[in-house]
């Protein structure tokens, strides 16, 4: 084949196998629900039956018995704050997956004193094979915590300003937060019991503030009591209470943009004008060197 | 080969393009790390702070929260190959932290018993304490030698003099040298209560002796005994002393002796529900009979307890349903079936109080409890208590409970074809063997759609569902249906039909590539046919050439296709005369080459590209050029000229 029209061919395939194989392969990207890796919540999902929401405008008109989870690693606009209080205040559960994203942002917008301090919470002693993966195991004694023994972080941080809300758990007093962010403790660091778990009631609805998104995570949902804690945290919403995760408001990757691009290409090829014209498309090139030659 | 060369370049393109597109899809900060290969370590320091506090509180005596620190150990991560020797310290220490604890009480007890002069129960005490304190004795050796490994397996004695780990291990240190003060302070107290009993032992003291008698060995349950003895020194009453009866060695009253050392005193056997009972009396100096007189007991007396057994008789079903009730009897009498009336009963189910009361006359009870509706599904343990009422004692009954939930059953009613784009109606009922599902969640799912309904109070749901095109050309579907009832009685369920879909735009784009490749395949063959019929026509021709060389094709090839024809004839012609091969009929221009190949020597090269030239003429697609008719005339001169000169 002439090099003119290899190349195209070429080019045309490559894009077909490429984006067959973005397409199938499956997400990779942090806390996503159809990424069945380490780093992923398909477990959780699966668990909870939960469902996906692309922008906190789908959040559902009746409200009670829902259990929104959001992890806020992207800043949330005025419109949907304000979406987020009416939630709440209507009756909604908000669990508030945070460690070094925008948690407070939404803390503030809803007049709630607690917040997330930002800052790495390590404890050297008590932890899951190193301090960034510290071991929580002081639960104050209330039926929410009442089945847990301990519950795993993954580079998590604490809650600060709690006087307001129930505490639901403690880091050892073992714990630190490193400002510095140097691994080791220094005498100026804050070292803990710090909360971790904070729960508010909020209008009709209420908050449940963790200082750590991951728990929930594919390789972190089942060590320790992690299941268990999250499933008292659902059963605020409810007895069936159904579970909506968030996910407009976290780290893009380049996989999921591509996926994306594929899915609205894909959507718009399948509505009819877009079908007809791929036909036409497909009928033009390639009776064209037929039609020319004549 | 050149296809070898598309494949290599798009696997090799596809592969780095993927591999950069997942490596480009972590995200810039990363939030967690992946616990399964997270790097294990273990935080010298902070162990070494942690077990100083244990220590610490156990060389405070603070047994209690000893234990619970060593109890939080459990949560300390421990690398793979410290976990044995981490684990064993570990208990050593627990270990350690229950003997002092031991050694402690019965050290206590000891004195008391000395100060009662009980000289022979304070001696076994004091003989227990010793064996638990030569215990602790060897604990503390390997507690000390095992921190000195361990302190080494963490790196403690590489690490720089003032560093935080050696601070923490000087405080260690401190702590185990408190705790040999500890031992120390045990010892000592022993000693000291040795000596003390030995002490009041030659003093000589006086001993005494006190008897126990009942007026009856058998009793009703909060019934009455009466007890007398007598007590008496060397056979001398000792009179207006107090003595105290032990019920199962406890105190139960007291007693004073009169003037003739004898006690009286009634005992009312408790409301326990036991066999049997032993009553003991027992002396112990007080006053000015402290220096004077040793402590005595008696022998031990034993009380037969009468009551009578009560029978109870529980009727439940064998399954009960979450958030339903069930009807649960119980039939309360004594052992000869005499209805026993005003019982109270307990009704539990996995030792939760479900309902407490009294049984009727008849001693009935019947009960309608309401299962919890978060019960997991499966086996359960309901239990009945009756309480104990005067001589009549309690009783308990267990029975198992299946728990399980009632699987609706689900009817769907769709159209079995589907044109798409389409709009489709389905609709159906949810049923139980309790009726109709109300307000249950249903969620329809068909290609790729879905939609979510609730059920009306008949049970029956109806849903249109817009199924947009998709990447189907056409075949079955499953249309499924998932039912979330409301009950939580009703379990969840999921039922299935299978609809035919058609999708005219997916069939209207392989249509058209169908088209596209039939036009492309047709263009092509109705190019090649003319060639053929050219061969065709030039066969008699080259069998004309083979007989008649001199004669001229009838039929012309005309062109540039013509020419290189014509010089391929030229040159067949030279190769026939100068090797004797003929080109006979049958054969191809390929076949009639190999043959005259081995004769050819010096013109074998020019004759196979001539011969390739021309294959390339008649039968590819490739339209000749004047090139290549230059080409070929160029190489029949060639063969003319090599063969004419004898150089091949």
């Amino acid at each position: 084949m002439e090099p003119h029209k290899l190349l195209p061919t070429l080019m045309l395939t490559t894009l077909i196998l490429l984006a067959a194989l973005i397409w199938f392969y499956p997400s990779t990207g942090d806390f996503r629900l159809d990424n069945p890796f380490w780093n992923g919540l398909t477990t959780f999902t699966t668990k909870f039956k939960a469902s996906t929401i692309e922008s906190l405008n789908n959040l559902p008109s009746t409200v009670k018995g829902t259990v929104l989870i959001l992890i806020p690693y992207s800043q949330l606009t005025e419109q949907e704050l304000e979406k987020l209080r009416s939630y709440v205040l209507k009756g909604g559960t908000l669990i508030l997956l945070d460690d070094y994203g925008f948690g407070n942002q939404v803390l503030s917008h809803l007049g709630l004193e607690v917040k997330f301090t930002g800052s790495p919470l390590l404890d050297p002693l008590f932890n899951y094979k190193n301090k960034w993966l510290p071991k929580i195991t002081d639960f104050p004694q209330t039926p929410l915590t009442g089945n847990i023994k301990s519950i795993v972080l993954n580079h998590a941080t604490a809650l600060c300003n709690t006087s307001e809300s129930e505490v639901l758990a403690w880091s050892s007093r073992f714990s630190f937060l490193d400002l510095d962010g140097d691994s080791v403790w220094d005498p100026n660091e804050p070292t803990g019991p710090f909360p971790i778990v904070a729960y508010v009631k909020v209008g009709e609805g209420c908050v449940v503030a963790v200082a750590d998104p991951s728990i929930i995570i594919n390789s972190m949902i089942v060590l320790g009591d992690n299941m268990a804690f999250m499933e008292n945290i659902v059963g605020l919403g409810g007895e069936k209470s159904k579970v909506i995760i968030d996910q407009s408001h976290l780290p893009i990757g380049p996989l999921e943009e591509a996926k994306e691009t594929i899915a609205e290409t894909y959507t718009l090829a399948s509505s009819p004008i877009g079908t007809l014209s791929l036909i036409t498309l497909i009928l033009a090139l390639t009776l064209y060197p037929i039609w020319k030659k004549r | 080969m050149i296809r070898a060369k598309v494949i290599l370049i798009i696997t090799v393109l596809t592969a780095v393009l993927l591999s950069q597109a997942a490596a480009l899809s972590e995200p810039t900060y990363p939030p967690h790390e992946d616990p399964a290969t997270a790097r294990e370590e273990m935080d010298a320091y902070s162990f070494l702070t942690y077990y100083t506090s244990i220590l610490t509180s156990i060389s405070s005596k603070n047994y209690g929260d000893a234990s619970r620190l060593i109890e939080q150990l459990k949560f300390v991560h421990t690398p793979e190959d410290l976990k044995y020797i981490i684990q064993r310290y570990n208990n050593l220490t627990l270990e350690l932290t229950t003997t002092l604890n031991s050694l402690d009480r019965l050290l206590n007890d000891a004195s008391a018993l000395l100060y009662q002069y009980r000289l022979q129960e304070a001696y076994e005490k004091l003989s227990g304490a010793s064996i638990l304190l030569g215990k602790a004795e060897i604990l503390l050796r390997d507690i000390e030698e095992a921190t000195a490994t361990i302190s080494g397996r963490l790196g403690v004695f590489t690490a720089p003099a003032g560093s935080r780990v050696s601070e923490a291990y000087g405080r260690i240190r401190e702590a185990l040298r408190r705790l040999r003060e500890l031992e120390e302070w045990y010892l000592n107290l022993l000693k000291s209560m040795k000596e003390t009993a030995l002490k009041i032992e030659a003093e000589g003291l006086k001993t005494t002796e006190v008897t126990l008698r009942l007026n009856a060995t058998e009793a009703y349950v909060g019934g009455c005994v009466e007890a007398s003895g007598t007590l008496t020194s060397n056979g001398e009453a000792l009179p207006s002393r107090k003595v105290t009866l032990l019920l199962d060695g406890s105190p139960t009253l007291t007693a004073t002796t009169g003037l003739d050392g004898t006690y009286h005193a009634v005992v009312k056997v408790p409301y326990k529900y036991v066999h049997t009972l032993t009553l003991e009396a027992l002396y112990t100096p007080m006053g000015d009979d402290l220096g004077v007189y040793l402590a005595s007991e008696s022998p031990s007396v034993s009380i037969t307890v009468i009551f009578y057994e009560t029978m109870l008789e529980i009727a439940a079903p064998d399954t009960a349903y979450p958030g339903l009730p069930i009807t649960v009897k119980c039939k309360v009498t004594s052992e000869d079936g005499t209805p026993l009336g005003g019982r109270r009963v307990k009704l539990l189910l996995d030792k939760s109080l479900l309902i407490e009361a009294e049984t009727d006359i008849q001693g009935l009870f019947e009960a309608n409890v309401t299962i919890n509706p978060k019960i997991q599904a499966g086996q359960h343990t309901l239990t009945a208590i009756v309480e104990p009422y005067g001589i009549y004692a309690g009783a308990s009954q267990d029975r198992k409970l299946t728990v399980s939930k009632i699987t609706p059953e689900i009817r769907i009613r769709a159209p079995s074809l589907l044109i798409l784009p389409a709009e489709i109606y389905i609709e159906g009922e949810v049923r139980s063997s309790l009726g109709p599902l109300e307000k249950a969640t249903v969620t329809l799912e068909l290609a790729g759609s879905s939609a979510i309904v609730e059920t009306s109070q008949d049970g029956g749901f109806n849903a249109t569902m817009e199924i947009p095109l998709n990447l189907l050309l056409a075949g079955f579907q499953e249309l499924k249906a998932n039912v979330e009832p409301v009950e939580p009685w009703h379990a969840p369920a999921q039922a299935t039909i299978r609809v035919f879909i058609v999708n005219p735009a997916n069939i209207g784009v392989a249509s058209a590539a169908f088209i596209s490749l039939g036009a492309i395949i047709y263009a092509r063959l109705s190019k090649a046919k003319p060639r053929r019929k050219q061969i065709q026509e030039l066969t008699p021709i080259l069998r004309e050439a083979r007989v008649a060389p001199t004669l001229k094709p009838e039929v012309k090839v005309e062109g540039v296709r013509g020419r290189v024809v014509e010089a391929y004839f030229k040159a067949m012609r030279i190769i026939e005369a100068k090797t004797g091969i003929s080109m006979k009929p049958y054969m191809t221009l390929r076949e009639f080459l190999s043959e005259a190949k081995p004769k050819l020597n010096g013109v074998a090269e020019a004759f196979t590209e001539l011969t390739i030239l021309t294959e390339k003429t008649l039968y590819s697609p490739h339209t000749p050029e004047a090139a290549d008719s230059m080409r070929a005339e160029e190489l029949t001169l060639n063969i003319w000229r090599m063969l004419s000169s004898g150089a091949a």
